[in-house]
């Protein structure tokens, strides 16, 4: 199959350039760090609001940082109109969408186990370890649902005057479903589950994912073709 | 004969409607036994909500044919229904709010289905204007245009049930059976009334866009004195 | 004055929601036509 070499080609090539550039890793680390320190004090340092809303913060956390971390996937696209030559490949621009639209769930997943770490830490939420491993399965869901719409609108605003403000304002609105379900998935598992609402909440990330994912390699040719 | 255009008579059709329905409203049917006139607020409301659901919808759909034949007019009705919806969503949520201050107490509610998935809805298609009103390029601004109302399409059923399993206080949906015939009336009136307007909007909505695109078209004019040396 | 009864007696609401309705849809409909009459072809 070549269309897999070629997802493949294109996510190696983001991850290579992401290596070699670690401080944007960090920074963006470093972004949702900030974030979650800054959630504590909206909530008053309230011990107690703070536990019962770390699910939130989390995922808010996730999402501010997605913006940055998309935003910049195709930034250096744009820098000596690198997509064009990405363009000019012998290559369905099909693999484009799903190698970069992997970059940055890889990129998300990432941020996971650090972020969960400092909001368990910050928030004093009491957890174990099999919790957290299930909530760094949801964060990869949610990651992934972020990241499909994300990178198809990404590769639209990049190109455009304004391209900070457009990207989260049109894609906030769109993945309110990701982020209502995973914050009540992971409400859930660090606040306990009594009416078994988990496993409906898990299904709506899955279908936000596997809709979006279909759809973005349908719709993407369009968004970049001249 | 093919039929005149709905920008010809439909604006004059709806507005001839919305007067009746309005005055039936308003002056002929009964208040309700429990909200006594408040309730006459929902003969405007309920065909606003009607219709600007019906818009969004068919927006989908002229997205997917502007993507599919490239046309420049399915992308002129696609903007036109898009705004449209997003004009009647916008009054929705107001008298949505104008409603719920006397019957429930509170201006607004998170934990309402339709207050909060219309308000997602019209964040959603605006964030498409605005996304489209950047665009610079011709070519460019139909196809994305297309692309993100369809991506926006595909959400509303998502965001409807997700908000949906939040708790609601959403008064249950009464049947026809349930109402006074005269409640029927200047309801089924007013929904068409702005059924017929939203159709005027639209297409009035395209047309401009469409004389849009041919000024476009038209190079720009020519310093003056430069045209003698042709 | 509300019937017996009546928990709400409210013209007050309805005439503010029919009065929003109305300079909505009269607004946007004079916003269409400055557009149209702008966009001169």
């Amino acid at each position: 199959m070549t269309i897999l070499r070629d997802i493949w080609l294109v996510l190696k090539k983001d991850l290579l350039l992401e290596w070699r550039s670690r401080a944007r890793i960090l920074s963006v680390v470093l972004f949702g760090i900030v974030a979650l320190a800054l959630f504590s004090f909206a909530a008053d340092a309230n011990t107690v609001v703070l536990q019962t809303t770390a699910a939130g913060f989390l995922v808010l956390a996730l999402l501010l940082s997605s913006t940055l971390a998309l935003g910049e996937s195709f930034r250096m696209e744009q820098e000596d109109e690198a997509i064009e030559g990405l363009l000019l490949l012998p290559m369905n621009p099909v693999a484009i969408f799903y190698g970069k639209a992997l970059s940055n769930t890889l990129f998300l997943c990432l941020l996971g186990p650090v972020l969960a770490v400092a909001a368990v830490l910050f928030y004093a939420v009491e957890t174990s370890f099999g919790e957290l491993a299930k909530l760094v399965l949801l964060w990869t869901l949610a990651a992934a649902g972020l990241s499909a719409p994300g990178t198809l609108y990404a590769a639209m605003t990049c190109r455009l005057r304004s391209q900070d403000v457009l990207l989260p304002i049109v894609h906030y609105p769109l993945v309110i479903p990701v982020l209502m379900a995973s914050v009540k998935s992971m409400d859930l598992i660090l606040n306990g589950d009594p009416m078994g609402q988990m496993r409906p909440w898990t299904m709506v990330l899955v279908a936000f994912a596997t809709i979006y994912w279909a759809l973005g390699g349908l719709l993407f040719p369009f968004a970049i073709e001249e | 004969m093919t039929l005149p255009s709905p920008r010809r008579w439909s604006g004059w059709l709806g507005l001839a409607l919305i007067l009746v329905g309005s005055y039936v409203g308003l002056a002929i049917a009964p208040p309700d036994r429990h909200m006594g006139d408040v309730v006459r607020l929902l003969y405007i409301h309920v065909p606003t909500a009607w219709n600007s659901l019906l818009f969004f919808t068919i927006a989908g759909g002229f997205a997917v044919g502007s993507l599919w034949t490239g046309q420049e007019k399915w992308d002129d009705l696609t903007v036109g229904t898009v705004e449209t919806g997003v004009v009647l969503t916008g009054l929705l949520l107001v008298q949505g709010m104008i409603w719920g201050r006397p019957t429930w107490g509170i201006w607004w509610s998170w934990g309402d289905v339709r207050m909060v998935s219309s308000f997602l809805m019209l964040l959603l298609f605006a964030g498409v204007l605005s996304l489209r009103s950047f665009i610079d390029d011709p070519v460019r601004r139909t196809s994305w245009t297309a692309v993100a109302t369809i991506i926006a399409w595909v959400d509303v059923p998502i965001v409807y049930y997700c908000v949906r399993w939040f708790r609601s206080l959403h008064q249950a949906k009464s049947t026809v059976d349930t109402m006074d015939p005269m409640m029927v009336l200047p309801m089924r009136t007013n929904a068409f009334a702005i059924l017929f307007l939203g159709i005027w909007f639209l297409t009035m909505r395209a047309a401009i866009e469409a004389r849009r695109k041919q000024s476009e078209d038209i190079p720009a004019p020519a310093p003056v004195g430069a045209a003698e040396g042709v | 004055m509300a019937p017996e009864g009546v928990i709400i007696d409210g013209w007050n609401w309805v005439i503010a929601g029919y009065s929003v309705t109305v300079v909505v849809l009269v607004g946007y409909t004079l916003s269409l036509f400055s557009r149209y009459r702008k966009s001169k072809d």
